[in-house]
């Protein structure tokens, strides 16, 4: 092994480094020495890459993101594409994935004419909020006129079956397909409603058996070509106290992009990431 | 042919991050919650990791890896950066659930890509040592020291196993990469 291969080893073992462990300031330097010796690998990704493969090998997927949170990200998108794109399509403060041990912190970058503005607009308001206030709380009592509340009448929620004919007369690429049992049980019919643009649907359930609720639920899905036919995507679960007419909402977890099957499985209370599809009980075939 | 997510991102589809929470959601979500204990810091870290992948959106590389890798690389670095910066332990309930079976969690685990499929294969080929240590350093978050620590390792063994590892499942994934390009080429 000649210096040029020693060097590219030790190369190696402190990309690892980095990778996972915290460098020391002798390592970064050496590292930075020996990234410009094979700036071949000045902007290799391939080791940071296999670390994060490494953490999705076994990763648990049981959780979804919570909706608060998901509200909150929503909310920094907008912030994020109003203010930021811009800035961001000059700005070279990017960090190069797998490069940099260290990520800079991201507070959004505005101009200082901005945040004047920001602070000006703010302060009006308060001088506006504190006028009114006063305006109002200084009125004589003699000259305000009790004005009886409006009150708003209630509106019932709609049921699920109402919801399902809303979306069928509402949604223009609506599509309704009758359930099909691969068990050829004659007594279950119904029909699943999907309107893509809305990412709504329904399952209607005729003939569905009743299920011990401790040991197993009805889960249903989604079969979206985008996806592939191994990956069908969770769309709820649910289960039945009487074995009469039923509607349940079609719930995906994800985005469906082109529907091309929806399925009925019986699996464990609670329903399951990945179905065996042992207890396939209803089918709709969505594809022409 | 149609964009990834990412594309649509950095060409400015706001639509686009819906699906992006869609898609990557529940992952990051996992990847947080595994790593850091508190759920007002994993919630900070995962707000950060969504405008970190928007301001890298443009970065990504389709034959460089897939999109989930891409995300899961921002995710991880992020992460790992808060764990370090707040000196606080990652989570780890108990060492010997994690040291008896490192990777063997396949029933209840998503396979969430196809490279993801195959390395955990490839894991289970190393050394047990080497699965250890992996583990521990990248799914778990822990120091060198701190592995040294939990399995009564010198420090230099830690290191050799980490390196050997890491290196061999890069190894195997540039392998494939290349099989892959071959078999398009021919």
């Amino acid at each position: 092994m000649n210096n040029k291969d020693l060097q590219q080893a030790r190369l190696f073992e402190l990309l690892c480094d980095e990778v996972m462990f915290e460098l020391t300031g002798q390592d970064s330097e050496e590292l930075r020495q020996l990234r410009e010796e094979f700036p071949h690998f000045g902007n290799d990704i391939s080791f940071e890459k296999a670390a994060a493969v490494i953490s999705l090998s076994n990763l648990d997927i049981q959780e979804t993101l919570p909706h608060n949170l998901k509200a909150r990200i929503l909310q920094s998108a907008d912030r994020y594409f109003e203010t930021m794109v811009a800035d961001v399509k000059t700005d070279h403060q990017t960090i190069p994935v797998g490069v940099t041990s260290s990520i800079e912190p991201l507070e959004p970058v505005r101009s200082s004419l901005m945040n004047w503005l920001g602070w000006g607009v703010a302060a009006l308001a308060c001088i506006a909020l504190i006028a009114n206030v006063w305006l109002t709380r200084s009125t004589p009592e003699n000259n305000v006129v009790d004005v009886p509340k409006k009150v708003a009448t209630p509106t019932p929620e709609p049921s699920l079956n109402e919801k399902k004919q809303q979306l069928l007369a509402s949604a223009s690429d609506v599509v309704k397909r009758d359930l099909t049992s691969p068990d050829k049980n004659e007594d279950l019919t119904g029909e699943f409603v999907w309107s893509n643009d809305k990412q709504e649907g329904y399952a209607t359930f005729r003939g569905l058996p009743r299920l011990d609720a401790d040991s197993e639920t009805y889960q249903l899905w989604i079969f979206d070509e985008a996806q592939g036919e191994k990956t069908p995507i969770n769309a709820g679960v649910f289960n039945i106290n009487e074995t009469g007419e039923i509607t349940v909402p079609v719930d995906a977890d994800l985005r469906v992009k082109k529907p091309i099957m929806f399925a009925v499985t019986v699996e464990k209370p609670g329903g399951v990431v990945v179905s065996k599809r042992e207890k396939i009980v209803a089918l709709a075939k969505l594809e022409a | 042919m149609e964009q990834t997510i990412l594309q649509r991102i950095s060409s400015g589809d706001k639509s686009a991050v819906q699906d992006c929470l869609d898609n990557y959601g529940g992952l990051i979500w996992s990847l947080a919650r595994r790593m850091l204990a508190d759920q007002n810091e994993a919630e900070d870290a995962v707000q950060e990791i969504f405008i970190e992948i928007w301001k890298n959106a443009e970065r990504f590389d389709e034959t460089q890896s897939s999109e989930t890798t891409f995300v899961a690389m921002i995710a991880r670095r992020r992460l790992i950066d808060r764990l370090r910066k707040s000196s606080r332990k990652p989570i780890v309930d108990s060492f010997e659930d994690i040291l008896v079976e490192p990777s063997d969690n396949r029933d209840k685990t998503i396979q969430t890509n196809i490279e993801a499929k195959e390395v955990a294969q490839i894991i289970r080929n190393l050394r047990p040592e080497q699965q250890k240590v992996l583990q521990l350093s990248i799914v778990q978050g822990l120091s060198h020291q701190e592995i040294a620590d939990a399995l009564k390792m010198p420090l230099g063994t830690v290191k050799t196993h980490a390196r050997r590892g890491l290196m061999e499942v890069r190894e195997s994934i540039e392998k494939d990469k290349k099989n892959i390009k071959k078999e398009v080429s021919a």
